[in-house]
This record gives structure tokens, sequence and C-alpha cells, in this order.
């Protein structure tokens, strides 16, 4: 099936910063399939969904080789054609459920506007209605007529996720959209978002810095450190058989409800931005000379496509677990 | 552990906040047992009273009724006067840690505050203990000299445990003081609490909305929800043998970082406003009978052994669990 998200060698620029904070990253999205970005805070998991959707101010540079969504090259595209085709095929979502809705107009309010916004008011109120039901907001003509601020955030993020939808669009775009919410609260929006991805064939773009929401919800993923994409693969595969020490660091560090407790976790040491060479060299317990002066090429190894020098060693000999 | 007298007893805390014409009840019946060197984990959902029950404990609230007591005296008998005793004695690690430092002070003013108030150290006494508590948290000393904006996160939640730890506490109150770190941080800081407790036998009442954070690291815990314990007992039994529904419902909800060991959520209603009266978990458990709706359960024994006390606040507790905690997907 071919992808209806493709990119390759995407490079983002901030003015003034002198490393790019996303740098050279490409992936490919089918239809109905869902990917994930992963990596710790500053590793540039929002500024790759930012570039996607060109919403960064024009000042900030975006390079790619490729980045083409449903035929149409985004780069390319005109402002106006750009705007359509992101209020109809390409829909976001963001983490804060307070931040994302504006306070002083009620909810149905502000998610009409995003249906006029696709040209698709009044036509899909009756959708609208329905989806909000589905995804647990009773009484919705009623609930409509609401301020935010009577809302909790679990409800806000169910509203945020209905707008989206309604459009029907063909790729979903979501920056931790669970990150402020509670772990019951999150899995019960975790699996409203997986019925309805799969009844509307949706392909999810899934950013998140937490692993067990990703284990829970992608079939592949991308691990980003710095702006780069040091391994990527079959999530299964990529949890069982990490290839590169980032990935094993944060699976390893991550604490567990089943196993051992009050035993030191294994955590990697902080580093040092590093110039040319490797980009996890300075925090790396297996780097040599070689891995300090060049950077290791993203290589297929055992079903994931790592970027170490020694990516047999670390996968027969784990350097953290 | 429970051979020895209790450092800290909350005793049916009560605390209610009036918000223009609302009245919310944060804490409404809150007890809890806190032993020398012992961690006592605190969970529960966002609103829950965490927060407010760390207040309590810090002097910062004060309760509406009920009691707490600190090496059986009361808090109110401490407070009166300077209360510099117990507050050298209880110390508080906050959840974002650059905020909590003064921006315009360096690392090491800000280790050497609490010593120079309680007039513990001066000179080059005072320097030197620095240098030690620099070390206890494994920061380099050279870090004293910097501000806060010019270290990292993690080096900055260091630098306030060893802040916390410069009048040698017997207790240590940290409201989510890991939740906003990233996980390798996250790792270091709680090896840090863990060391922390084993090296200087200091006791914690460690908040966190993040279940697995608090099994890691707790004795024993305490779930709350909508300003009730629910739930209370050993780490183990709590986490392995969970009773009350809400525990239930958490430990399913938990996502472990394993696409092939993935929980299966026992089934929940889903939320809707809190009642006011009867078991505030009823409208999201499948559980609930009309007794539920009008009698509030009370928290009551559960464990299999004798004097275990592990406890729960629910009228069905000997229902088996609704789905096995975790399970393969
Ligand atoms: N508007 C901006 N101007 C300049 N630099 C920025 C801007 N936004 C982000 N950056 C930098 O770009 C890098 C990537 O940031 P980004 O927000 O994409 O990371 P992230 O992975 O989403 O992090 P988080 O988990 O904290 O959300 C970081 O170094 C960040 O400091
Ligand atoms: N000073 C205050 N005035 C009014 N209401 C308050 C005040 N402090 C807390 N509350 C309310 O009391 C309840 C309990 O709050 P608390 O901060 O203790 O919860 P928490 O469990 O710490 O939550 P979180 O996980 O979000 O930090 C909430 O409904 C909160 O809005
Ligand atoms: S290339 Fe070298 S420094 Fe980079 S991750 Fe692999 S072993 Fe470590
Ligand atoms: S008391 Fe009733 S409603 Fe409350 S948790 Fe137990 S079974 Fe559910
Ligand atoms: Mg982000
Ligand atoms: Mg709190």
């Amino acid at each position: 099936m071919s992808p209806i998200l493709s990119v390759r060698g995407l490079t983002v620029c901030y003015p003034n910063a002198d490393q790019p904070a996303v740098d050279d990253v490409g992936f490919d999205l089918a239809p109905g399939a869902t990917i994930a970005v992963v990596g710790e805070s500053g590793s540039g998991k929002s500024t790759v969904a930012l570039a996607l959707s060109r919403l960064l101010n024009p000042a900030v540079s975006i390079r790619a080789d490729a980045l083409t969504f449903e035929g149409h090259d985004l780069l390319g595209l005109p402002r106006e054609a750009l705007r359509r085709l992101r209020a109809r095929r390409i829909a976001m979502i963001f983490q804060s459920p307070f931040g994302s809705w504006n306070p002083s107009r009620t909810i149905g309010a502000q998610l009409v506007d995003g249906l006029r916004a696709a040209g698709l008011w009044p036509e899909r109120r009756q959708r609208l209605l329905e989806l909000l039901k589905r995804v647990g907001i009773d009484d919705p003509e009623r609930r409509l007529g609401d301020y935010p601020h009577r809302f909790s955030g679990g409800m806000l993020q169910r509203a945020m996720i209905a707008g989206a939808l309604v459009t029907e669009p063909s790729l979903l775009i979501a920056d931790e959209p669970t990150s402020a919410l509670d772990a019951t609260v999150q899995a019960e929006i975790l699996e409203i978002l997986d019925e309805l991805r799969k009844e509307q064939n949706l392909a999810l773009m899934l950013i998140s810095h937490d692993l067990g929401v990703v284990a829970r919800v992608a079939q592949h993923t991308l691990v980003l450190y710095r702006g780069r994409v040091v391994e990527s693969g079959p999530t299964a595969a990529l949890y069982r058989h990490a290839g590169h020490p980032y990935t094993q660091g944060l699976l390893a560090a991550v604490p567990r409800l089943e196993g051992p407790r009050k035993t030191p976790l294994p955590a990697m040491p902080q580093g040092t931005a590093t110039i040319g060479g490797c980009v996890f060299a300075s925090r790396c317990p297996r780097a040599e000379e070689l891995c300090r002066t060049s950077a290791p090429p993203a290589r297929r190894l055992n079903g994931t496509d790592v970027a170490c020098h020694f990516a047999e060693d670390v996968r027969r000999e784990p350097i953290w677990r | 552990m429970a051979v020895t007298s209790p450092l800290l007893e909350l005793r049916n805390l009560r605390k209610t906040f009036t918000a223009g014409p609302h009245a919310v009840a944060a804490v409404r019946d809150v007890s809890l047992t806190i032993h020398p060197g012992e961690i006592v984990g605190l969970v529960g959902e966002s609103g829950s009273g965490k927060s407010t029950v760390a207040n309590l404990v810090l002097g910062l609230e004060r309760p509406d009724a009920g009691e707490i007591r600190y090496q059986g005296r009361p808090l109110a008998e401490l407070l009166t006067g300077s209360g510099r005793a117990y507050r050298s004695a209880v110390q508080a690690v906050f959840q974002d840690p650059v905020q909590a430092m003064d921006s315009r002070k360096t690392v090491g003013w800000s280790i050497a505050e609490p010593l120079l108030i309680h007039r513990a150290a001066r000179g080059a006494a005072l320097r030197s203990r620095v240098a030690e508590l620099l070390g206890a948290v494994h920061l380099d000393p050279s870090l004293a000299d910097r501000y806060p904006h010019q270290i990292s996160g993690g080096q900055a939640q260091r630098a306030n445990i060893a802040r916390a730890l410069a009048l040698e506490p017997s207790l240590l109150v940290c409201d989510e003081a890991v939740s906003a770190l990233d996980v390798s941080v996250q790792a270091q800081i709680m090896n840090l609490f863990l060391e922390i407790q084993q090296r200087l036998s200091t006791a914690m009442l460690f908040i966190s909305h993040a279940l697995p954070v608090v099994r890691h690291l707790a004795d024993s815990m305490v779930v709350m929800y909508a300003g009730a314990v629910v739930e209370q007992g050993p780490t183990e039994a709590v986490c392995e043998a969970p009773r009350h529904p809400y525990t239930r419902l958490l430990i399913g909800s938990s996502l472990p970082p394993d696409p092939e060991r993935q929980p299966v959520r026992p089934p929940s209603a889903r939320r809707e406003a809190l009642p006011t009266a009867g078991c505030r978990f009823a409208p999201r458990c499948v559980l609930a009978t009309d007794r539920c709706r009008s009698d509030d359960p009370v928290l009551s024994e559960v464990g299999s052994e004798v004097g275990s006390a592990h406890a729960a606040a629910c009228w069905r507790t000997d229902v088996p669990a609704l789905a096995e905690p975790v399970r393969r997907r």
C-alpha cells in the first residue's frame, strides 16, 4: 500500500540555533497505520509534528528531500491550499487540554469554528453530536453550550478528539495527547482513540515521551535523540531487541509494576552536546574513538534500523537492562 | 519497622476549602502512620487531595479536624512559637526543581541558607558542609557557584534535595518530586532517594500520581480517591492483591513499556460529577450497589494475614478482581 505520508531528510533549524532541532528525519506512514515518535524532552518530537503541519513560524528553516501527504508536496503547496488540506485531511491534537481551548468561548462555538474552516458546517452537525456521544460526553447538545472551565481535563481532551475527527481526516497528529491526564483517564482516551482510528481508517502519528503509551498504541516507533532518529522499527522488535544504547537506556530506566523494587534503576548518565561523530557519544559507555569522529549511519539489524557503530555488540551485550 | 514508635501520625484529618460559593472537601478523612526511616507512598489522581495532605504535614495548612502527631507530640503544639525544631526536622522537595530555587542566588547559597537561618554552621564549617551535601547528592562541588538557570533540571532537583538534607531532617515530604523529569533523570533521582533512605535513615512521605514510581520506592502505600484513603497497606500487598476497585482500575491503567505485556483494563463506567454521599467512586464503579450510593464505606482490614495492615474502604472487597491485573493481550 502506498504511504499517505512520506518524509525524507526532514531538517528543521530554529533561528540562531547552532544545531538543527530536527536533523535528517525520514519515515513512511501507511493509511490506517500508527507510528510513534519517542524521546526525552528537547529531542525534537514536537518540532517534527509542527514541521509536518507547517505550523512553524516562517523564520524557522524547514528543509526536506521529500514531504508528501496524499500525493501533495507539503513544502511546495501554496498557503491557501495547505490551509484547506489541513482543515479537512490532517487533524492535530495537543497535550494541554486547557491551553488548547479558548476559555472565553463555549465548547460548541469552538467546535463549529473547526467545521466552518473545513467548509463542513452545518452539514456535519449531526456527526459531531454522534462523535461527542461516542467519546463519552453525555447529552452533547446541552454540553456544547458550556464553557471550557465546566469540563474536566479528560472531557476537554475527549471533545478535542471529537472535533479533530469530525472532518474525517486521514491523518491525526497527536502530540502528547494524554500526558496531562491521570492514568485511568489516559487509558480510557487511548482506547477511544484506537476505536475511532480503526473505524475511520485513520493514520495516527503519536508523539510521546511515555514508553508505556507508545507500547500500547503504536505499530512502528521512531526513537529521537537530539533531533536524529537513532533507532526505528516495528514497536515489538524495537522494545524486545533494542540495538541502540539510548533505546536500551530509556527502556531500562522506567519503573515498573512487576519485578524488583527498591533496587537502583539503571540510569543513563547525562551528557553534553557533541559536534561531529555520534550524537549519543558523550553519554555512551560503549563509545570509542570512531564514535567521536564518525556519525554512524542507520543500518537494518534484526528488524530495526539502528544508528550505532557497534549495534551488534550492544544487542548481544545490552548496556542497560 | 512496625515495632518502632511512629515518627508521624495523621489521625482523621479533614480540610475543606471554600472557593466562592463552592466548598471543596480536599481531605475528607485521612489517617496514616510513618515510622522512622520508612518510605510511605501516597498515590491518587489529580485533585484527590495529595498535596493538601503534604501541606498539612508541612504545617502550611491547618486541619479543620483531626490531628497530626510528630514523635508523639501534637503538631499544633510543636508549631507554637517559631516551630523551628519541627521545621528543620521535616523538609520538602517539590515538583518543579528550577522554580523551587531562588533564581538570583547561587546553588551553593541556596544550600547554605537553611544552615545559616538555623545557625547550624558558618565560615569554613559552612563551606565544608555545603561541599559535603553536594557530594551526598552526587553534584560536582564546582556547581556551587552556578545559578539555577545554568544547570539542568536534574541537577537542580539534586540541589533541592541537598538543601532539604542540610538540617539532617528525619522526614522528607516529596510532592511529585520526580514527575517533571525525563526517565533517565527520574531514575537517577529515584536512586538518590533510595540511597538517602539507606544511608541516612530518612523517612519519606513520597507523593506521586504515578503508581510504578511509588511501588518502586515505597515500603507501604496509601491510595487516595476524592479526599479519602480508599486503600492502604504494605506496597506488595496493595500492588499484587489490590482490593479496592479504584486501585484495581489504576493498576490496569498503568501501561508498562512492553508491547507484549499490556494490561487488560478492568471495565469502568465513565466519570460523572462526584457524588456528595455514599462511596465517591460509585459513578465509575461497575460493582456499585444501592448501598454504595447511600453509605460511605469505611476503611477496614482486608489482609489475609492478621495484622498485615492491608485495608480498603469498599463494601464489596469480597468480589474477586474483574480482570487479572496484568495479562498478555
Ligand atoms: N520556538 C523555538 N525557538 C527556538 N528553539 C526551539 C523552539 N522550540 C523548540 N526549540 C528547541 O528545539 C529543540 C527541540 O524541541 P521540541 O519542542 O521539538 O522537543 P520535544 O521533543 O517536543 O520536547 P518536549 O518533550 O519537552 O515537548 C529543543 O532543543 C528546543 O529547545
Ligand atoms: N488553596 C485552595 N483553595 C481552594 N481549593 C483548593 C486549594 N488547594 C486545593 N484545593 C482543591 O482541593 C482539592 C485537592 O487538591 P490537591 O492539590 O490536594 O490535589 P492533588 O491530589 O495534589 O492533585 P494533583 O495531582 O493535581 O497535584 C482539589 O479539588 C483542589 O482544587
Ligand atoms: S555509535 Fe558509539 S557512541 Fe554512538 S551509540 Fe553506538 S557505541 Fe555509543
Ligand atoms: S463501595 Fe461500592 S461503589 Fe464504592 S468502590 Fe466499593 S463496590 Fe464500588
Ligand atoms: Mg514536545
Ligand atoms: Mg498535587
